[in-house]
């Protein structure tokens, strides 16, 4: 007897459980079917896909041209300044965004008080720089580093100083040399696979590399794929035509900046690359 | 591990309640063929694979987000961007099988970052004046009734803890398995047990306490001797 009332009490245990849970389950089908996915909903996950798309690749665009001579359709540029050697940061940084005038800040040598004030910090600068080249203008960015999931992880600023050589013919836009300095903090650089040299106490990283400038448009063939995922060729859209350029860089990090010299086109070898950002050191 | 069940059933007991309550216990995660093939795809930038999934999963993922969240305007920007995401990082996905767990363990962690930054559930009270119950074709008194029980549950659920609140919705709406809980969930499956445990316990206390707190009597219906005997 005592056995067939455990029995019984056992199942209606189980019969009451069970009923909750169905109940449970009933009351969540019928609070979640208020809601219904609308018939434009896909179309608008392919158009962010898009436009996501298309940033990323007008961000690499601006990357390594000179500010002044980024105009494309009236828009200001959209472009990613920092951290040439390697765009990409793992494992949290995934992409870097940044904005800047396509006026520049600077047109004539800036003092140390203005700078402070354009951009929150004090960096070393010269105004003339070895093998003839003496400062041009300067720009103004602010930029972001964001994760895969558009977070914004970390906030930057940096000064652009573009320089010239007299008596070289200017309006070829591959030409440039520029110094970047960025308010990043050291954890967010990748100096990827350049050279390393040291300079004192500082490390210097040498790069060389092929540079693409390619219409927005552009369609990349088998070989440049192949080119690009090698980190042979760096591509950047934006141009109105297709056109190739050596690029050289040096970059270090020093007293919380991150100083890029990149030169475009010019005919520098190696070692005045360095000579010139051994100047910027020495100031 | 050798595990052993004792069920006690009654004669007329449906076997296929019994199979379902063995499946839910050991279920491994099914594995969908097709779904796998599109989920390679868009891997390799096949937006139109990305609608096929989105077809597969469009329903079940706004109405997950919907329950824990409560807003249907931020559940479907949660859910537009779950997709974007998912065509940006399903790359990072070495074992496609999984995508079901893995886009599931995305869509919750934006649905949870989504309250933390909205500072605020809205109020079960507002969400439940919403609802129709000519829409739920309840036009009889027992309907009624059964509707109101509806609303109490529900009500009770979104006042849990967001863990236990999304366990319970993963798995009797979504009627995942323990296993899969945990890895949507990034816990071990004893955790997601306990959480299961715990949130129904809380859940029964919680509607006993409101029906003896509103004194009705609802023998007929059986429901107040569920709790009593539980």
């Amino acid at each position: 007897m005592k056995k067939k009332v455990l029995i019984e009490r056992r199942v209606a245990l189980l019969k009451s459980t069970k009923l909750f849970k169905e109940q449970l389950k009933s009351s969540l089908e019928i609070k979640a079917n208020e809601i219904d996915v609308k018939d434009t909903m896909f179309a608008k996950i392919k158009y962010e896909i898009n436009e996501r798309e298309r940033e990323m690749k007008m961000s690499k665009s601006f990357k390594n041209n000179k500010m002044k001579k980024i105009m494309l359709a009236g828009v200001i540029g959209v472009f990613s300044i920092s951290c040439v050697a390697a765009p990409i940061i793992k494992p949290v940084i995934t992409s870097w965004i940044g904005s800047s005038s396509s006026q520049a800040t600077f047109n004539k040598f800036p003092n140390e008080k203005e700078v402070q004030k354009a951009v929150g910090f004090l960096p070393k600068y010269v105004e003339m720089l070895p093998n003839d080249f003496t400062f041009d203008s300067a720009y103004i960015s602010d930029g972001y580093g964001q994760d895969e999931e558009g977070n914004k992880v970390v906030s930057t600023k940096s000064i652009v100083f573009d320089y010239e050589r007299a008596g070289e013919v200017q309006d070829k836009s591959s030409k440039m040399l520029i110094l970047c300095i960025e308010d990043v903090p050291e954890e967010f650089v990748d100096y990827g696979d350049a050279e390393e040299v040291s300079c004192g106490e500082l490390k210097l990283y040498y790069n060389e590399q092929l540079v693409k400038n390619v219409p927005a448009e552009y369609e990349l063939t088998e070989e440049d794929k192949l080119n690009e995922a090698s980190g042979k060729v760096e591509f950047n859209y934006g141009t109105a035509e297709v056109e190739e350029i050596k690029r050289t860089s040096v970059v270090w990090y020093e007293n919380g900046l991150e100083y890029v010299l990149i030169n475009g086109d010019y005919d520098l070898t190696k070692d005045q690359m360095l000579d010139m950002a051994k100047t910027v050191i020495n100031k | 591990m050798k595990v052993s069940f004792l069920i006690y059933y009654q004669k007329n007991e449906p076997i296929s309640y019994l199979k379902s309550l063995i499946d839910r216990c050991t279920k491994k995660e099914e594995i969908n063929l097709e779904e796998i093939q599109l989920v390679k795809s868009i891997q390799e930038g096949d937006i139109e694979a990305l609608g096929k999934i989105f077809e597969l999963y469009k329903h079940r993922a706004l109405r997950t987000v919907y329950l824990i969240t409560g807003d249907k305007y931020i559940s479907e920007d949660i859910v537009q961007e779950a997709f974007v995401q998912c065509y940006f990082s399903v790359k990072d996905l070495r074992k496609p099988e999984h995508f079901k767990t893995w886009f599931f363990k995305m869509l919750t962690r934006m649905a949870w970052r989504s309250i933390k930054k909205e500072k605020k559930i809205i109020p079960t009270e507002e969400i439940m004046e919403k609802v129709d119950l000519k829409e739920n074709s309840y036009s009889l008194e027992e309907g009624f009734v059964q509707a109101e029980q509806d609303k109490k549950i529900y009500k009770e659920i979104s006042k849990l803890d967001l863990k236990h609140q999304t366990t319970i919705i993963l798995y009797y709406y979504n009627e995942l398995s323990i296993k899969e809980i945990a890895k949507v969930m990034g816990c071990l499956e004893g955790t997601v047990k306990s959480r299961l445990h715990n949130a129904r316990n809380k859940l029964k206390d919680a509607l006993e306490k409101l029906d003896e707190k509103e004194g009705s009597n609802r023998k007929e219906s059986g429901t107040f001797e569920i709790y009593k005997t539980i």
